[in-house]
């Protein structure tokens, strides 16, 4: 998830998608305008409407995609270095501390539609994911 | 009287320490930190209770290298592991008190990826899902006890169990 270890600074977001448990996820890079549409909906969702953790993730069902973000573009861009989207909710990590949101947004449905876009989407009919209306929907009634 | 007291509390006392420092402990603390250790360290590392931060593969750290999804089974997944210095046990038969090991689970969801449990101090067994926090509860919430019969969802097939000897084990992945 973190820049590599030989000292190449990656420069582009990075999604990942969580599907599996050993196996390496599959992942895919944002290209330009993409990472400017979540980082415009990040901003909508971040520090507005606090709420609870996701549900705790099950073996064999997808668990969330996982937004990579470059230490080079973080300030730039304000967001924080990873952020989790699960079940209509927004979870940010800076500095090991986690702070959860309420996706109004949509960026869960925004992430399947790149996901499927960058010829992922295999993976998450693999895991019968079903979209991200349920976790909406089960957000607001929270 | 004296003499037997003496030999018990030093057998007492060997074994604590053997438990100490060979056993796992349940202290998901150690690995749900929110950052790197959390984020790099899959199921596998879990296992074997090593963190390399780089998402560790059977047999990697040992020049086999599995392709998914074809690789994905148990006889691949296996001799990855076992390259890596695990050594295959049955359930039951454990892994002893002779040598400094801990037990290990390995599962597969056929053609699609594995997942392994691990034998905690309190002889109950934990997880680690990838990024995910580690638990010791299995798909329905229920603490894990025998991951034979525990809910492990779509990870249908039960390879069989390993031991590892952390001193004798070494692993590696693709890198985080």
């Amino acid at each position: 998830m973190s820049d590599n270890k030989k000292g190449e600074k990656r420069k582009t977001i990075v999604v990942e998608i969580g599907v599996f448990s050993g196996r390496k996820n599959p992942a895919f890079e944002l290209d330009p305008d993409a990472a400017k549409d979540l980082t415009k909906r990040c901003r909508e969702v971040i520090g507005r409407k606090a709420i609870h953790p996701p549900p705790p993730p099950k073996l064999g069902e997808f668990y969330g995609f996982a937004v990579s973000v470059p230490k080079t573009l973080q300030k730039d861009l304000g967001l924080p270095e990873l952020i989790r989207v699960f079940h209509g909710v927004v979870t940010t990590v800076e500095d090991r501390k986690e702070a959860h949101w309420k996706d109004e947004a949509n960026i869960e449905g925004h992430l399947e539609k790149l996901a499927r876009r960058y010829d992922r989407g295999e993976f998450l009919d693999l895991v019968g994911y079903r979209g991200a209306g349920d976790g909406a929907d089960s957000a607001k009634g929270r | 009287m004296g003499f037997m007291s003496d030999l018990i509390g030093k057998i007492i006392k060997a074994v604590a320490e053997w438990v100490d420092r060979c056993l796992p402990q349940y202290e998901p603390a150690v690995w749900n930190d929110g950052g790197t250790t959390q984020s790099c360290n899959n199921c596998y590392n879990y296992g074997c209770d090593i963190q390399t931060n780089d998402y560790a593969q059977p047999g990697h750290a040992h020049g086999v290298y599995l392709t998914p999804p074809d690789d994905l089974a148990c006889g691949p997944v296996t001799a990855g592991a076992v390259a890596d210095g695990l050594v295959p046990t049955n359930f039951g038969q454990g892994c002893g008190c002779s040598d400094c090991h801990h037990q290990v689970a390995l599962v597969i969801r056929p053609n699609a990826d594995y997942h392994w449990y691990r034998k905690d101090r309190d002889g109950r067994w934990s997880h680690k899902m990838a990024w995910t926090q580690a638990t010791n509860l299995d798909n329905s919430g229920n603490i894990i006890t025998d991951p034979r019969t525990a809910d492990r969802g779509s990870y249908t097939v039960f390879c069989g169990c390993f031991c590892v000897d952390k001193s004798k084990v070494t692993i590696s992945g693709y890198g985080c």
